[in-house]
């Protein structure tokens, strides 16, 4: 969706390098078994790292070489896990469906164009999807109505706004039955829901000035057309390595028994290097540690 | 022999010092001496600062005299003895002037005694400038930068004081644009209240030197920073259980999971990662969802992001069953003198709450233990009404009354009373 959430590469050992490929092209595969082929475009890190989060709980499941359209040519490893995928795709199908909605409702009609036409696309995947966690999907709908209305007042709130998407992300474990890990894989996933809104808010906030668009930064601070100044640079950082510090606590409340140390670099490493990125503008730019998709070889 | 050798001597002795003693008091001969390094003082400056003027250069600055005097007045006369003073006070605009001076001797020495041979230079040179005032903003300038975790309040930081007043020369104090402290932020963690020295720049940023002959209104500024800290926290609220009502049948939702506070650094690190809001909810009354406005309650000197001391708190009951159940025991108490009452309700609905298992239970039995209780002190109406009785339920105190019951009643004159007769 956003793909502010992945490893920091070079930190990254070869061994979860290759288990973060394998779930990417797990959840890639179950979404395509789940919802159609059309649906394997809304793969995203955000969602992969939603997974590893909800399976990281659970004994490791069998990785199989499938087929890769990206790749035809050649197998890629996969895992096979249909029942952990399950909520995963269900909860990426609903976000990317309310976010082309939320396009649509926010664009004009000649930019909302492209997004009415991924309406009529995914409009049976989401029904599928929205049957398969019908509160996950009434929820966001709460959710993004309550985000509607911040944006409607220009909140300059910036916890009230990042609450509405963090909340979301929250929600994806909602099922975990296990309340000792439902309650913290739900913080964690909060404090990467807001992580993943302030970064999008940050990175955005140049465009919204431009186009006079939503964002709660343009309203709690006073950005000029460069962006924000270096003192409120400071203290949104601190804001952010705060929810990063409670990420990783609520990290390490998880009994985890595989993917830890992949977690904790997408939580300690990935998550500040993306901030960071982004303050500067080399995420925008594509810069080559942050591919906007995934590439394996 | 010898001894008289010895008193010659010694007599002669005395009449050459006695002789030399005569000569230098009485005759008094006359010696040129040349005292150098005296130094010279421009009177009138008063004057001049009424005037609007002021000197900005004193080109001769120490002379040197040659004099003749007698040995005697030679031995007072000295740098610091001889005072020589320029008048400046009949200048009335600003130039160059080479003004004429005066010798003053000490009071020990005769002025008549002492003959000037010759000096230095026989005039003093001094530069006259108009005297002006500027007000000048006082700024500051920060260099480095706080440390990873703290924010310095930069745009909200002051000066005492705010300008600074400069008296002096035109050309020196026109160039000064600015009077500018230069504070380090680099390893402040803390609030800073700190007096710095000014310095002063022109427009291009160049640092102006001061002399002496400009004065200003402060020399250093007191800085006032906050340096402050912010973090995110939970939110959390205080559940009070109760009339069947636990804390696990209370779902709290908040309008913002979590807040970001920020304020003094001290007091942010030293909050719980919870902050607990408002006053403690009584779940007993709430009937099925009930929505709050909770103060954040945060320490001093800590403020939410947003500025916002209330966060909205929507508490909904779960998760327990309800039940209609009939009460036929109503006890009427302090009942009018004079007057009987009977309940016209033979039985009635009371809506309890609490678990499925109690309430069944409840249900099942058949003195389920539940009374109402009317009150009817201070009640003065006769006839039938309804009442409002409390639901007594100390039998099952797992189980909750939801609500208040109505009960009808009718109050009559008691037989004995007799009957109101009507006079005249």
């Amino acid at each position: 969706m956003f793909g502010y959430v992945r490893p920091l590469r070079p930190e990254l050992r070869i061994r979860d390098y290759d288990a973060y490929h394998a779930a990417y092209c797990g959840l890639c595969r179950a979404l395509a078994k789940r919802y159609g082929f059309r649906s394997r475009f809304l793969v995203n890190y955000d969602m992969t790292f939603l997974y590893l989060v909800r399976a990281s709980v659970r004994p490791a499941a069998p990785t199989r070489r499938c087929f890769c359209p990206a790749r035809p040519g050649r197998k890629k490893p996969c895992l096979c896990d249909d029942d952990g995928f399950a909520r995963v795709a269900a909860c990426t199908v609903v976000l990317c469906y309310c976010k082309i909605l939320d396009n649509i409702r926010d664009s004009g009609f000649w930019k909302g164009l492209a997004c009415r036409l991924l309406k009529h696309v995914y409009r049976r995947p989401w029904r599928k999807a929205e049957q398969d966690a019908p509160e996950f999907a009434a929820l966001v709908r709460t959710k993004l109505r309550a985000l509607s209305e911040l944006e409607a007042a220009k909140s300059p709130g910036m916890d009230a706004a990042a609450d509405t998407f963090a909340a979301i992300v929250a929600a994806c474990a909602d099922d975990l039955p296990d309340e000792a890990i439902r309650r913290p894989a739900q913080a964690l996933l909060y404090q990467v829901g807001r992580h993943v809104y302030l970064c999008d808010a940050l990175d955005d906030l140049a465009e919204d000035l431009r186009t006079d668009g939503y964002n709660p930064l343009r309203y709690r601070f006073a950005p000029t057309q460069t962006g924000l100044s270096d003192e409120d640079l400071a203290y949104l950082s601190q804001i952010m390595d705060s929810g990063v510090n409670l990420a990783g606590a609520a990290l390490s409340l998880l009994p985890v028994r595989q993917y830890g140390s992949l977690l904790e670099n997408i939580v300690y490493l990935g998550l500040p290097a993306v901030f960071a990125a982004v303050k500067t503008g080399r995420f925008r730019a594509g810069a080559k540690e942050f591919p906007r998709k995934e590439n394996p070889s | 022999m010898q001894g008289r050798k010895i008193a010659t001597l010694l007599i002669s002795l005395l009449a050459a010092f006695l002789l030399w003693l005569y000569v230098i008091t009485s005759i008094a001969p006359e010696a040129t001496a040349r005292i150098s390094d005296i130094p010279v003082t421009v009177d009138g400056s008063i004057v001049l600062e009424e005037r609007g003027l002021i000197i900005t250069d004193q080109r001769t600055e120490n002379i040197w005299l040659e004099v003749s005097a007698s040995r005697v007045n030679l031995t007072k006369l000295n740098s610091s003895s001889i005072r020589i003073s320029a008048d400046a006070s009949k200048i009335r605009e600003p130039g160059t002037y080479e003004l004429s001076y005066s010798v003053i001797y000490p009071d020990t020495v005769n002025s008549n005694d002492v003959d000037l041979l010759r000096q230095s230079t026989s005039r003093v040179t001094v530069t006259v400038s108009r005297l002006d005032t500027k007000t000048v903003p006082a700024v500051i300038s920060w260099q480095g930068s706080v440390p990873e975790g703290y924010t310095a309040e930069t745009g909200s930081a002051t000066l005492n004081p705010e300008e600074v007043t400069l008296t002096g020369p035109t050309e020196e104090i026109s160039k000064i644009t600015e009077a500018r402290v230069v504070f380090d932020l680099s390893a402040m963690n803390e609030t800073v209240i700190q007096t710095i020295p000014f310095t002063f720049y022109d427009e291009d940023g160049n640092i102006i030197l001061i002399s002496d002959n400009t004065t200003v209104s402060a020399e250093s500024a007191t800085l006032t920073l906050q340096i402050l800290r912010s973090r995110q926290v939970s939110l959390q609220v205080e559940l009070v259980e109760g009339n069947g009502v636990t804390a696990d049948n209370a779902v709290v939702t908040f309008s913002t999971e979590t807040i970001t506070v920020k304020g003094n650094a001290e007091v942010v690190d030293a909050m719980d990662d919870v902050l607990i809001v408002g006053s403690p909810i009584e779940l007993s009354k709430i009937r099925d969802q009930q929505t709050f406005r909770c103060n954040l309650n945060l320490p001093a000197g800590v403020t939410s992001d947003t500025g916002e001391t209330t966060v909205e708190v929507t508490v909904a009951i779960v998760g327990i069953s309800k039940a209609s159940i009939p009460v036929t025991d109503i006890r009427v108490i302090n009942q009018m003198e004079g007057y009987e009452t009977s309940v016209t309700s033979k039985s009635v609905n009371v809506t309890v709450r609490g678990a499925t298992s109690e309430i069944n239970q409840l249900r099942n039995s058949k003195n389920n233990g539940i009374y109402i209780l009317v009150d009817l002190e201070g009640n003065t109406q006769t006839g039938s009404f309804t009442v409002v009785g409390t639901v007594v339920n100390d039998a099952h105190p797992d189980v909750g009354v939801v609500d208040e019951a109505q009960v009808s009643v009718s109050v009559t004159p008691s037989a004995e009373t007799p009957p109101e007769t009507s006079e005249g």
